[in-house]
């Protein structure tokens, strides 16, 4: 599943962090931040599994605590990867959010916290 | 249009919006209309026209159709025919059909679902759906024109037309073979063949007779009536003069045309005849067959009663058919009788038949009919159309899988099951090979079913649809549409940084804009596109091509007006005119020329006070547009910058401006402006034009930026203002870049402060005025270096540049007032009063004339000074609109320090008028290279002392005293007394008095110019600096205010406070000539060096006493300060200096007469005194504990009163009892300062009497 896609997304609808991606492929994370808004409240889990699909596509997502979105734009389900990928990324962005110098909501701009994030990509993805 | 019209087409809308009227259109039973190539061509030369088009005009009115089928007899009311041909269906002609349904509700389409609405949050969409109830007005009439006009000939058999009408000319040369030819029964068009059409369908031959035809057309018919029998023959005049060949339905006339008759025959007679027969044969048919048929044995079965030679042909071709096709012919005839319970029966029965997976296409299609059969019987249907949806899917039936959507959707819709529909029309959508128009249809109906979701809509899955909408859209290149769905979807993504998505829309919504004409909002997304720059070069080069591209192929003349790029800096904005120019001393020359302006009287600015201030908003003057001249040159000096990563090419880059002409009418000014390309063309013209401007190419590498100057040339009086540059970008496209200067708000009246209003700037607005004459201005032996107080000529050369206009009346003002003297004797010197006027030169040039003004430049302040010298001149013709100009030159000079001089006063204690003066004189340069300075001359102005020599009588009695090296300095005294003798009345002549320290030298006079006007510069040059640049009159009214409790008021004196009064007259000013070893000569001045009386054991009326103080003022910074005369007093005691007793025991008291001689220094004010003498036992003050050794006899009290300048000698007695030395200092002076306040004063001088024996 070397194919997928992740961003994190801000409480503005903005995104924060993204991994290389195509154009369509933000249009469909964006239109899953509807479905994402109807399940948060729905389940006590930061993780919300598979929210949507769009063609061949799933859609999975994890919301932490502050309402950021991580969205997961895969073809395979494998749910336990996606799980703990999802909260080895929120480990991560803990940590960004405790640097004095990272403004909450802003756009997420280390080069570690990128090169972490891939290296977790392919550790589960691949 | 009328009220009919409207009311027309609202009944169309509602009927569009019913999805049964839809269907109905759809199944409505076709009639082939077959025609001769010359009965085509005669109804195309009338009107365009066909035969089928003039044939349906008939059938608009309801038609009523009666059909016996068995027992049960069917009345249709409203019996609709649809008349084909060939052309219509061939499935090749698809493809046309549906381009044709794409552009029927083109006119319906809109820019925008709703003006001015920006969708952002959730909580906007139940804003939208309020102020937009239907967003997609266009949607009903697509969907009756797509499901009406989708037919597939091989599943659905209520397409076969039912009927055929074949017409051929009279002019034809063998009309009735024609006929059969045309339509052979036995031998049917292959398009027949392959759908297995009936071909045994009623048929009706027309004989089309243009009226001016001489063709024998009754015998032409009697043959047709012969052949094919009197009931299907028919004769149709036409003439093709008129439109439609005079065949248009007319409700009035309709009865005596002839086409009524045949279309009533064909509905009455004809349809209902074959409908019978064959469902009467058909249901035979299944009967017979109903073994075999259950037992799915395919038998080939016969229908129709025509059995002609070809029989054997026929039956294969029927064998070919089924009894699937039977029954489900049979249920369409049903369909079509509008009996849709026998019909649904029938196809319930069909569809056990076939098999879903062999065949999906028939199992979808009989699995469609059902549910319309349902869905217009109003029972439940939504199976049905899911199975034929899936089947469709399977088959790949695109357009059938629309159609069942579409009606499945209307279903949804009225369930207000609006996510189930908006997944259906999506996954409609989404299929390859859909029409793409269709396609972008569902994926918009998709998107607003989303947004009507509730409670929560899901708006971002909406605007995901209406975008996918917009691409089909554009990929059907129906711009409109696609600019509207880009637009509308905009709004949620804007500013939310999802950077492909802003590409993707920002580089669509740039396209659409331009396509729509919407140039300015193009631009603003090119912007916006370019402004993140976070493409790669190859990118943003694509994208400036396209651009480039798009606007030259939808701009007229080339010209796109605002252009994104290059982005101007408006702050660096710079204007130069000619009179005007602009350096880092901006300031220094403005206030000049605000000093120029207030002399002409240009600005009059009310002087407010008190509670005028309130309101000084109204009086600020209006800022006025500058005044340019005629054939001058107005230079502008710009920053641009490329902000691209590619290097941008601009051409012939120039400004833009308009021109209007000033005149009292407003409307009848003509404007004029150059914002069209500079081509070639435009530059020829450029000299009839009002103005010209000079192109120029700019090559701006990638993130450059540049400052460039250009130049535009008023050739007419008027007003230009200077808009922007115009330029042609990349070699390809014209437009303009505007500067945006920045406007001060308004916030004056209350209209301006409830609104956001803004003061014009008129920064590059220009009055243009009639030609007036330029003066250039020029320094000439101009000395780079002077020593501090030096003396040297130099040259102003005023140059008129003009060869037209004289001018006159020049004045000149220097940023150093006090170091230039313009003259170069006393006849011809230009002096002034005082440093805030200008120097008035007498002359006038005419044309082309040249003057050299000479002027004397000093030393003044050490430095570097940059000497700026504004020329003021009008033109001898005189400009109302331009009363004056200004020319400007400038030059630099320093100053070095040169020698220094110091002061120190000090009353005389001989002479009660006369004071001490010591001069130190020192070479302050230490090191080498220093100058030698020779002091040449000493000179004291004063009005009413003079200087005379104390350390030396007549010459200096060794030169080296008076030749400073550098470090070296020198101590000279000099005694003031005054000049003449003192009188009451004031002098107005000053005296001077010149020391020479070589008597063989010439002497410098100190009154001759340039000296004495320098000397007053410096003096007014230091009034400023002490009042803070207040008039020169007030400049002891600092001092005044300090002296008014301590002022002398004697209640007679008063009036004398005033005026000269103050300026108390013990100062005097000091001139020191120096020339160095290189015969340079210069003058430093001392001015106001005062020497007063003092009083030191009173703090008040006491000065600093016997202290050196600099009295030059190298840097020009020193506060000299003016003490005041406090106490215009001076005493001294006069007596015997030894006085020789011969013995106390044989007289025990010596008595000394003592005078006290008390001097009024003052030439106005009286003193009052008293004078006591103390007791024994009295304290001179608190200090002092000493008792006294002796006492006073005789008169030991006085009152006197001084006049000015009155000496009074009092007589005392001191009387001693021992040998000794005494100090009689034992008395006080009471002075009256004022009415009750008094001052003691007592001696602070010893005078000592030795009593000896």
């Amino acid at each position: 599943m070397s194919n997928y896609t992740f961003l994190i997304i801000g409480k503005n609808d903005n995104p924060l962090y993204e991994k290389e991606n195509a154009y369509v492929n933000q249009y469909i994370v964006h239109s899953s931040l509807d479905i994402v808004e109807e399940h948060v409240w729905k389940s006590n889990n930061m993780y919300l599994k598979v929210i949507d699909k769009h063609n061949k596509f799933n859609i999975s997502s994890y919301v932490t605590a502050s309402h950021i979105k991580f969205m997961l734009l895969h073809e395979k389900k494998d749910e336990d990867a996606i799980r703990n990928f999802f909260v080895e990324v929120h480990d991560l962005y803990l940590k960004i959010l405790l640097n004095p110098f990272y403004a909450y909501n802003s756009p997420i701009t280390s080069t570690a916290f990128d090169n972490k994030v891939k290296k977790l990509g392919t550790k589960y993805f691949n | 249009m009328n009220s009919n019209q409207i009311q027309h087409q609202q009944l169309q809308m509602m009927q569009l919006r019913d999805i049964k009227y839809t269907l109905n259109s759809w199944i409505t039973p076709s009639v082939l209309v077959i025609c001769s190539p010359n009965v085509s061509k005669i109804f195309q030369k009338s009107g365009n026209s066909a035969l089928e088009e003039i044939l349906s005009q008939y059938v608009l009115d309801k038609k009523k159709l009666s059909v016996r089928v068995g027992e049960s007899s069917y009345d249709i009311n409203d019996f609709k025919l649809n008349f084909v041909t060939f052309k219509h269906l061939d499935p090749q002609h698809y493809e046309q059909v549906l381009k044709d349904n794409a552009a029927s509700v083109d006119t319906l389409a809109t820019d925008e679902y709703h003006s001015n609405f920006q969708l952002r949050t959730k909580q906007d969409v139940p804003y939208f759906h309020k102020i937009c109830q239907e967003p997609t007005p266009w949607f009903e009439r697509y969907r009756h024109n797509f499901i009406k006009s989708s037919h597939n000939l091989e599943l659905e058999t209520f397409s076969h037309p039912i009927a055929c009408i074949l017409a051929v000319s009279s002019e034809d040369s063998n009309p009735i073979g024609m006929l059969v030819k045309m339509f052979d029964s036995s031998k049917p068009p292959p398009l027949f063949q392959q759908y297995n059409i009936d071909a045994n369908i009623p048929k009706l031959y027309m004989l089309v007779h243009p009226e001016h035809s001489h063709a024998e057309s009754d015998k032409r018919l009697a043959e047709m009536k012969q052949t094919f029998g009197s009931n299907q023959s028919y004769l149709l005049r036409v003439n093709s003069k008129e439109d439609y060949c005079g065949l248009s339905y007319d409700q009035s006339t309709a009865h005596l045309n002839p086409l009524t008759n045949i279309i009533n025959e064909i509905i009455s007679k004809h349809i209902p005849a074959y409908i019978e027969k064959t469902i009467l044969e058909l249901n035979e048919n299944i009967a017979t067959n109903k073994k075999s048929f259950f037992s799915k044995v395919k038998v080939s079965f016969r229908f129709g009663g025509n059995k002609k030679a070809n029989e054997q042909e026929v039956e294969q071709a029927n064998s070919m058919g089924s009894i699937e096709q039977a029954l489900r012919k049979v249920a369409d005839l049903y369909f079509i009788l509008q009996d849709y319970e026998q019909s649904l029966s029938n196809y319930k029965t069909l569809v056990k038949e076939y098999n879903s997976d062999k065949s999906p296409n028939y199992y979808a299609s009989v699995n469609e009919m059902i549910g319309i059969c349902n869905l217009l019987l109003n029972k439940e249907c939504e199976s049905y159309f899911e199975i034929a949806n899936t089947y469709y899917q399977k088959a790949s039936l695109n357009h059938c899988l629309a159609r069942v959507t579409m009606i499945h959707g209307d279903i949804l819709k009225r369930k207000n099951n609006y996510k189930l529909l908006a997944e259906l029309y999506k996954s409609t959508a989404e299929r390859e090979n859909l029409d793409a128009f269709c396609s972008a249809i569902l994926f918009e109906q998709a998107g607003f079913s989303l947004l009507q979701i509730s409670p929560s809509p899901l708006f971002r899955k909406a605007c995901m649809r209406i975008v996918m909408a917009g691409d089909k859209y554009s990929e059907y290149s129906k711009q409109k549409h696609a600019l509207r769905c880009y637009s509308f979807s905009y709004s949620i993504y804007e500013g939310r940084d999802w950077n492909l998505i802003d590409d993707h829309l920002h580089l669509s919504l740039v396209r659409y804009s331009f396509f729509q004409g919407h140039t300015s909002d193009a631009i603003l997304f090119v912007n916006k596109l370019l402004e993140r720059n976070c493409q790669s070069p190859e990118k943003q080069n694509s994208i400036i091509r396209e651009f480039l591209y798009i606007s030259k192929t939808y701009t007229k003349e080339n010209y796109i007006g605002e252009l994104p790029i290059p982005s101007i800096n408006n702050e660096s904005i710079s204007v130069f005119l000619n009179d005007y120019s602009s350096d880092e001393n901006q300031a220094v020359w403005q206030e000049m020329e605000e000093a120029f302006k207030k002399e002409a009287q240009i600005i009059s600015k009310p002087q407010l006070q008190g509670f005028d201030l309130w309101k000084r908003d109204l009086f600020i003057e209006k800022e006025k547009e500058r005044t340019a001249v005629v054939e001058e040159q107005i230079t502008v000096s710009v920053e641009l910058k490329n902000p691209l990563q590619i290097p941008l090419q601009f051409n012939r880059v120039h400004l833009v401006a308009t021109f209007k002409e000033i005149s009292d009418d407003p409307n009848s000014a003509i404007e004029e402006s150059n914002m069209s390309p500079l081509d070639d063309e435009a530059i020829a013209k450029m000299d009839s034009t009002p103005f010209k401007v000079e192109p120029m190419d700019i090559l701006l590498g990638p993130s450059k930026t540049k400052r460039i100057t250009f130049t535009i040339q008023p050739l007419k009086p008027g007003l230009l203002q200077v808009k922007g540059l115009g330029l042609c970008m990349c070699g390809a496209i014209w437009g303009k870049r505007e500067f945006k200067l920045k406007q001060k708000r308004l916030n004056k009246t209350k209209a301006q402060r409830e609104s956001v209003m803004y003061e014009p700037n008129l920064a590059l607005t220009f009055r243009v005025t009639s030609p007036m004459p330029r003066l250039e201005a020029q320094f000439i032996d101009f000395p780079n270096a002077l020593y501090h107080g030096e003396l040297k000529q130099a040259k102003l050369l005023l140059k008129n540049c003009s060869n037209k206009m004289g001018l006159k009346n020049v004045r000149v003002r220097t940023s150093h007032p006090t170091s230039i003297c313009f003259g170069s004797n006393m006849d011809d010197a230009s002096v002034i009063k005082s440093l805030d006027t200008s120097v008035q030169l007498n002359i006038e040039l005419p044309p082309n004339a040249t003057v050299l003004v000479p002027f004397w430049v000093k030393g003044v302040n050490v430095g570097r000074h940059p000497l700026r010298c504004l020329v003021y001149y009008e033109s001898e013709a005189g400009n109302t609109d331009l009363k004056y100009r200004l020319a400007r030159c400038q030059a630099q000079f320093d100053v070095r320090p040169s020698i220094r001089i110091s002061s120190l006063s000090q009353q005389s204690s001989t002479d009660l008028n006369a004071y001490l003066l010591g001069v130190e004189i020192d070479n302050p340069v230490i090191g080498g290279g220093g100058e030698s300075f020779h002091l040449k001359q000493i000179s004291s102005i004063s009005k009413y002392w003079k200087l005379e020599p104390l350390s030396y009588a007549g010459d200096v009695p060794n030169p080296s005293i008076v030749t400073l090296k550098p470090g070296q300095f020198t101590n000279l005294f000099f005694r003031i007394v005054p000049s003449a003798p003192i009188t009451k009345q004031i002098q107005d002549e000053i005296s001077i008095s010149n020391i020479s320290f070589l008597a063989n030298d010439p002497m410098y006079d100190a009154s001759s110019f340039p000296v004495f006007p320098f000397l007053e510069y410096e003096k007014l040059g230091l009034d400023l600096l002490q009042n803070g640049g207040g008039n020169s009159n007030s400049i002891f009214n600092s001092n005044n205010i300090n002296s008014s409790s301590s002022a002398l008021t004697n209640p007679n004196s008063t009036n004398d406070q005033g005026g000269n009064g103050n300026d108390h007259p013990n100062h005097i000013d000091l001139l020191v000539f120096w020339e160095s070893d290189n015969h340079l000569m210069g003058v430093l001045n001392s001015p106001n060096i005062s020497f007063l009386p003092t009083h030191y054991n009173d703090s008040l009326l006491s000065l600093p006493w016997g202290s050196w103080k600099n009295t030059t003022s190298p840097t020009g910074k020193n506060h000299m300060i003016y003490p005041s005369l406090k106490l215009p007093l001076r005493y001294q005691i006069i007596s015997e200096k030894v006085v020789k007793h011969s013995s106390f025991e044989t007289q025990p008291l010596c008595t000394v007469p003592v005078t006290l001689q008390l001097s009024n220094c003052s030439f106005t004010s009286v003193l009052e005194l008293s004078i006591e003498t103390l007791l024994p036992h009295e304290n001179i003050d608190q200090t002092s504990r000493h008792t006294s050794q002796y006492f006073w006899t005789g008169v030991t009290k006085y009152t006197i009163k001084l006049a000015p300048q009155q000496i009074v000698d009092l007589q005392l007695h001191a009387c001693f009892s021992q040998y000794g030395v005494y100090n009689i200092n034992r008395y006080k002076i009471n002075v009256t300062l004022s009415n009750d306040t008094h001052k003691d004063i007592f001696s602070t001088t010893q005078h000592l009497i030795n009593i000896e024996n």
